[in-house]
């Protein structure tokens, strides 16, 4: 009656293996065993209903939609023990003919077309169960196929069916840097196609970069070449400690929609950070301190998007919000908020400070490994050089057209779509620049 | 004072009253200043003992021997100082003087009989004893005084004869105070040991005890902070007992001792001898258990078969002591009676009464009275916490008594000792452990009949002592016949038996336990579900929701029951109140008695002003979170932006009061958690305490009694100032908007206003304030960042300098102009000036500061001035020139910048006459005026300095500081080149 839940949707190979990931840890925060039964008796302050539907009395159901045009991870999900029991297989959507979009925006796209009424019916049938459903969180990646191409036809409906929802998506970029790490030649295109769906439908876009993730991953967890089970590991933490203020019933911020993140609407995409960044596996021992963890996640190198080098001096934060979890003492906040205040640009008309520091609650259950830990959520405009550096790949790549003839073969894509796209990126970018201006909020506006 | 020492050496007819001084040197020897042989050990009193033995031996004494055993033995008993240094003042007597003197002294005290010349020992003879202390059968006072020329360590400041002990404060003198060498009374002075012989006037003592109990005011020992003893008048009500009562018990037991048990006796002679001897008897063996605190005590063997009548001298001493003693008690216990019996006695004064008294218990003749008082004092403190249980919030806070913070230390006690006369530790016919169970026990059931919830909570007990709880009301009664039947006459194990019948009878000590442990859940749910209720509640719904009808509180409370599970009794506690200043209802909680002990009044009000205030920012948010979905915002992005400043401001400050209010739970619940003892009063008592904390916590995070109390309405105007803001932008009115932005931004800073008179909550809250803000250092850097970024684009194009024109009318606007620089010379210039003055033609001059010197210009003037004999007239302007620089912009867009910047020029016309009238003004001046007060002295010359007037006294000797002249350096290099000419000549030579 009372808590608002959320559901999630998971589309495409990537979004299904974080998925796994984040499911894996709600599981561990909820004590919910592979079965789905609750093995603890139940806090005050635990929310299971969230993001887990109740079926019976301690039997929980993650309230996931899992999509995907290929069965492979799917049926490697569901054939592990720790999942198999656990979801409600009526949510899991596997297209029939199992191929897969073939890294193609305008594939997935158009299979998604087919097949959108029977997706859109878990979706609906998802939300209706649950009393009061505020949000939909959203995984998928923008570079490949399924994840790009369906995902952003599923937005679209979502935001259809849901107009007055908190969409939230984790939306897993290319590497833009080095293209050793990443196998899809397309992905400019997949990208820009994906990101006008991004600019126009959810509320907020959690921006990861795997660049960023690789490097983190490579640098905290002691190993050459991290597998995708670290960092989703770590993402999974990402999407965990965002949402814990909600599944464990903060009386600061008890739902998504107190998230003020995105001011100024097409502006919402958003970099993400944790620290103390730990490989799970080994034991931590270092204490960290609130000091600490803010001045650590104020550094741009921390932030898991690659903007670290393109940071432009005029760059200021728009929003931001800092969760913090474990053993807070409220002065070390407050004294905290005062030093920081210093280390953030804001835009030139904001009259405060941009940044919330929050005291975010911790799983009842589990003992947490650090004393004090982080995220940050920061909408800033330091993601732009990213985008500018997409679209000048694209740029290359559409002057030589490239690899068009995939895309153009593909029923209902045009050209002029792709076009289209890259408009509203400009725009975006465009909207990037004017913020950080002094008569932002007063141009076009005649005195 | 000192009367057995007195009565040891002189006995009882010479009572000489002897001065200060001679008595204080009398215990310069004792055992704390033992006599000491050549290897330094001390002797011990055996030692000395067996010397004396010998010594007496060897002068032929050895009849008197047992006599002076006797005498000894006696002395140890009661007095091992005393003892010493008798011992030492015979050894130290002369041999001659000591055998002469126990020949004779013994004999006159019929402790010895000479018969034809041969000295025995006298049967049953026994020396006189006062006090304890038997007289000495020869004669010390040769010593004693001879002591006293000998040795005197001390020279007393002053005449001591005289001394006065206390002075007028009621203090002890210190003159009084250095006299006491004594080790024993300085101890007992400075660290308050109390004097184990009673050397100190009882007689004062008694007096003013049974004074203080008949109500009167009473003069008592106390001790002040620089431990000293005084007396001071003070009423029952004020007096504390902390340090008194220690000296007291000791010295009441000893109260056998006093002349006064004696002078008692002597008034009631017609006493029964078989009672006095059972007194007697009773007597010994209770002063054998105070003196065995002392030392070893030696048994007296007595007969005490209770036919034969008391023929023995000393045992009628002691029954007479004995006797005194019992009365005295009495007397004690029947006073304190009518005391306790006056109803406007407050619970301290009872309980230090019962407190008081029961230290007369431990003489057992007095316990049938002692028992009455207490079964009494008993009765009178139940009653008066019945009637307390009962009674609303203001009187039971006379119970909570906090530890006040004043300079002047209480004890702090709590409603739980008050309530326990019964648990004071010396009251032998009721053990300690019984003393708790009963009272524990009168307390716990008077909660349950006045409040049920102890015998709902459905612990498992023995049907049998269930049907006692039934019985419970009438506990007291149940304890009386149990109180009165204890015969003191019958055997204490018989006693003992009794008491354990009773117990088995009441319900155990179990039970007791259960019940507390049961009440401090009962309280901590109760804590629990207020927290949570006031904090959380508002997420889930409204105020407006609750106050619709019937049908959705009721739904509501039942989701708190079934969802929350929380208790459905502290549910339906929940009531609302109607608020105009909420614009609403205010939730209250209506609890139980017991409940509200520890909920007071006034903490239901601060959770029930958190929870309005957070329903309160839920509205605002809710209406700022619907309106950011309204068409207006998709148009313009400034309402966006006042929506989302306004957002972060208001969400701010409530996530800052959340945050505080939250961690101070957590901190309460590990106090909570950590209370030790659950099962007792204690832990109640603790657990209030905590809370009390906890609320006071919250009260300064949501600034409820702070701020004067103005917090709230001023939140609310800034509440309904954002959802007004919010609707406007919904009705696409972006005027109002504004406009109600504003009337935001005012009322926040009302906010912050409120705050800074608290400079802790002003910290959290100042940097949501902008103007503050842009006052960090953190934002004009940022700031300066941005500007010189700013400035990057321009570089300097053209620029123009506007010179200063004179401004002053013809004709000062031509002629000499004198440029005065940063750098000029004032003697240069001034040169110039009076060569041109040389010239009776050249009137004026005008001097002109160039470059900024101002301050150069007008101190030129003045020197001016100052050298020249005629009367100079001056004249002064300020004006300015401009120099005018203009920026391009290297990019395109933004304009090209004018700068002008400005210096100051002085104009200062000195001319030799002086200036037309129609010019004159008020800058003006001329070097004559004398109307500057400070000016005479300079122009009549200065004082004589004195460094000049020394030097004129007559040193015709020039300065030898002083530099040496010309011709002086002249001669001295000549020497110099001389000297060298010299050192060549010989060094070429010696080569």
């Amino acid at each position: 009656m009372v808590h608002g839940e959320l559901m999630t949707v998971h589309v495409g190979q990537c979004g299904n293996q974080l998925a796994q990931a984040f499911w894996k840890s709600m599981c561990e925060e909820h004590r919910i065993d592979e079965r789905g039964q609750t093995t603890t008796e139940r806090d005050f302050n635990d929310i299971k209903e969230m993001l887990f539907y109740q079926a019976d009395d301690n039997h929980y159901v993650p309230r996931a939609v899992l999509v995907d045009l290929e069965p492979r991870v799917i049926n490697g999900m569901m054939q592990s023990p720790t999942f198999s029991n656990l979801f409600n297989t009526d949510n899991i959507f596997l297209s029939d003919h199992g191929g897969g979009a073939g890294n193609n925006w305008a594939n997935g796209y158009g299979q998604g077309r087919e097949v959108q009424e029977s997706i859109m019916d878990i979706i609906v049938r998802e939300a209706e169960n649950a009393d009061n459903i505020e949000g939909v969180l959203f995984t998928h990646s923008v570079s490949g196929g399924t994840g790009s191409g369906t995902g952003s036809l599923i937005l679209e409906r979502l935001r259809e069916c849901f107009p007055k929802k908190v969409i939230e998506t984790y939306s897993v970029f290319a590497n833009s840097e080095d293209s050793s790490t990443t196998d899809v030649v397309v992905h400019p295109y997949n990208w820009v196609l994906s990101m006008q769906r991004l600019i126009e439908n959810p509320d907020h876009v959690v921006v990861l970069d795997n660049a960023a993730l690789h490097r983190l991953a490579a640098g905290k967890f002691k190993t050459e070449t991290p597998t995708f089970d670290h960092i989703n590991s770590l993402v999974a933490r990402i999407m965990s400690t965002s949402t814990a203020p909600y599944r464990f019933n903060s009386e600061i911020v008890p739902s998504i929609r107190y998230l003020s993140l995105a001011p100024f609407p097409p502006m919402h995409f958003i970099q993400a950070g944790i620290s103390p960044v730990v490989d799970p596996n080994q034991k931590f021992t270092r204490k960290t301190s609130v000091a600490d963890v803010t001045r650590f996640l104020l550094k741009p190198t921390s932030m898991m998007v690659s903007t670290a080098s393109r940071v432009r001096p005029n760059d200021c934060m728009i929003s931001a919000y800092m969760w913090l979890q474990g053993e807070i003492d409220p002065i070390q906040m407050i004294e905290t908020e005062h030093n920081i205040d210093a280390m953030i640009r804001r835009p030139p008309f904001y009259m405060t400070s941009p940044l919330q520091v929050i005291n975010a609650p911790l799983s009842p259950y589990v003992k947490p490994q650090y004393k004090v830990s982080g995220l940050l959520l920061n909408n800033s405009t330091s993601v732009a050089p990213l985008f500018e550096d997409l679209l000048g790949k694209y740029d290359k790549l559409r002057s030589k057209r490239a690899f068009l003839d995939r895309f153009e073969k593909e029923d209902h894509f045009s050209l002029e779509m792709m076009d289209e796209a890259v408009h509203s990126v400009q725009d975006l970018l465009d909207e990037y620049k004017a913020v950080v201006q002094k008569d932002y909020l007063t141009r076009g506006v005649p005195h | 004072m000192l009367s057995p020492l007195n009565h040891l050496i002189y006995g009882v007819a010479q009572k000489q009253r002897r001065s200060l001084k001679e008595v204080s040197t009398l215990f310069l020897v004792n055992k704390e200043k033992p006599l000491r042989n050549v290897e330094g050990e001390a002797y011990t009193v055996d030692e000395l003992r067996s010397f004396l033995r010998d010594s007496m031996t060897n002068e032929g004494l050895k009849e008197f021997i047992p006599v002076v055993d006797n005498i000894f033995d006696r002395l140890a008993v009661g007095d091992e100082a005393l003892t010493y240094f008798a011992l030492v003042a015979t050894l130290s007597l002369p041999r001659q003087t000591f055998v002469e003197s126990i020949q004779a002294r013994s004999i006159a005290q019929g402790l010895m009989s000479l018969f034809r010349d041969k000295y025995s020992p006298v049967l049953y003879a026994e020396p006189i004893t006062i006090s304890g202390v038997p007289q000495l059968a020869w004669d010390i006072s040769s010593v004693v005084e001879k002591t006293l020329a000998e040795v005197s360590p001390l020279p007393p400041p002053c005449d001591l004869s005289e001394i006065q002990a206390i002075n007028e404060h009621g203090l002890l003198t210190s003159e009084y105070v250095e006299t006491l060498s004594c080790e024993a009374l300085m101890q007992s002075v400075r660290k308050g040991k109390p004097l184990k012989y009673g050397y100190f006037s009882f007689d004062d003592y008694l007096e003013s005890l049974s004074e203080l109990f008949g109500g009167k005011s009473s003069d008592l020992f106390q001790k002040n902070e620089n431990e000293e003893f005084h007396l001071l008048p003070c009423r029952v009500g004020d007096w504390t007992m902390a340090m008194t009562s220690a000296v007291l018990g000791q010295e009441i037991h000893i109260a056998g001792k006093l002349q006064k048990a004696r002078r008692l006796w002597q008034k009631q002679e017609n006493l029964h001898s078989t009672v006095a001897h059972r007194l007697c008897f009773e007597f010994v063996l209770s002063e054998i258990r105070i003196f065995s605190e002392f030392g070893p005590v030696k048994y007296y063997a007595y007969d005490f078969s209770m036919s034969t009548a008391p023929k023995d001298f000393y045992v009628r001493e002691k029954s007479k002591i004995l006797y005194d003693l019992a009365k005295f008690h009495l007397q004690l216990l029947q006073s304190l009676f009518q005391i306790v019996e006056d109803p406007s006695l407050t619970l301290i004064s009872l309980q230090e009464i019962a407190r008081v008294a029961s230290l007369s218990s431990l003489n057992r003749f007095s316990r049938k009275p002692w028992i009455k008082l207490d079964n009494f004092l008993i009765r009178r403190i139940s009653s008066i916490v019945s009637t307390a249980l009962t009674c609303s919030d203001a009187d039971l806070e006379g119970f909570f008594i906090e530890e006040p913070q004043n300079q002047m230390k209480r004890e702090w006690v709590s409603i739980w000792q008050r309530m326990s006369p019964l648990r004071l530790p010396t009251s032998p016919n009721i053990g300690p452990t019984l003393a708790s169970y009963v009272s524990d026990l009168v307390i716990a059931f008077r909660l349950a009949a006045t409040d049920n919830l102890i015998l709902q909570m459905g612990y498992t007990a023995p049907s049998e002592q269930l049907s006692l709880l039934e019985l419970l009301p009438y506990s007291e009664e149940r304890l009386e016949p149990y109180l009165e039947d204890v015969e003191y006459e019958k055997d204490r194990r018989y006693l003992e038996e009794c008491i354990q019948v009773q117990l088995d009878k009441l319900p155990s000590v179990q039970i007791i336990h259960t019940i507390w442990k049961s009440f401090f859940e009962e309280l901590r749910k109760m804590f629990f579900f207020v927290y949570h209720f006031f904090t959380k509640a508002h997420h889930h719904f409204s105020q407006e929701e609750w106050s619709k009808n019937k049908k959705s509180e009721m739904k509501l409370k039942g989701w708190l029951i079934g969802e929350c599970a929380f208790d459905r009794k502290l549910v339906n506690a929940i009531s609302l109140r109607d608020d105009p200043m909420f614009g609403g209802f205010r939730v209250m909680l209506t609890l139980t008695k017991t409940m509200s002990m520890f909920m007071r009044r006034r903490f239901v009000s601060c959770y029930s002003f958190v929870n309005s205030l957070m329903c309160l920012f839920r509205r605002s948010l809710h209406s700022i979170i619907e309106a950011k979905k309204s068409e207006l915002l998709l148009i313009e992005s400034q309402p966006r932006f006042y929506l989302h400043h306004m957002y972060s401001v208001v969400f701010a400050i409530r996530a800052k009061m959340m945050g505080l209010v939250s961690s101070a739970w957590h901190i309460f619940e590990k106090k909570l958690a950590s209370i030790e003892g659950v099962g007792s009063p204690q832990s109640l008592k603790e657990a209030y305490v905590h809370h009390r904390e906890f609320v006071r916590s919250v009260d300064s995070a949501v600034m409820f009694t702070t701020c004067r109390g103005a917090t709230a309405p001023i939140i609310k105007m800034m509440v309904d100032s954002t959802v007004d803001c919010a609707n406007a932008c919904v009705n696409d009115d972006a005027i109002s908007a504004q406009a109600h932005y504003d009337k935001f931004l005012a009322n926040f800073h009302l906010f912050i206003e409120q705050c800074r008179m608290d400079r802790d909550t002003y910290k959290l809250y100042s940097r949501l304030d902008f103007e503050t803000s842009f006052e960090t250092p953190g934002v004009s850097r940022v700031d300066l960042k941005s500007a010189q970024g700013f400035m990057e684009h321009y570089v300097p194009a053209a620029e123009e300098f506007l010179e200063a024109s004179n401004p002053f009318p013809a004709p000062y606007n031509e002629g000499k102009t004198m440029l005065v620089n940063r750098n000029t010379k004032f003697g240069n210039i001034l040169q110039v000036v009076r060569e041109y003055f040389k010239d009776d033609l050249n009137r004026f001059v005008v001097f002109k500061s160039v470059d900024g010197a101002t301050d150069k210009a007008i101190s030129c003037v003045e020197v001016f001035k100052n050298q020249t004999k005629d009367p100079l007239y001056q004249w002064t302007k300020l004006t300015t020139a401009k120099k005018i620089v203009n920026w391009k912009c290297l990019t395109d867009g933004p304009r090209d910048i004018r700068a002008t910047i400005e210096f100051p020029t002085l104009f200062i016309v000195v001319s030799r006459d002086p200036f037309p009238g129609d010019f004159s003004c008020m800058s003006m001046q001329c070097s004559m005026d004398k109307e500057v007060p400070f000016r005479e002295e300079i122009s009549g010359g200065r004082p004589p300095r004195k460094s000049q007037g020394t030097r004129s006294r007559g040193s015709k000797t020039p300065n030898k500081w002083g530099r040496p002249t010309m011709e002086q350096r002249k001669e001295q290099g000549a020497k110099k080149t001389e000297l060298l000419r010299e050192v060549d000549r010989q060094t070429a030579q010696g080569n």
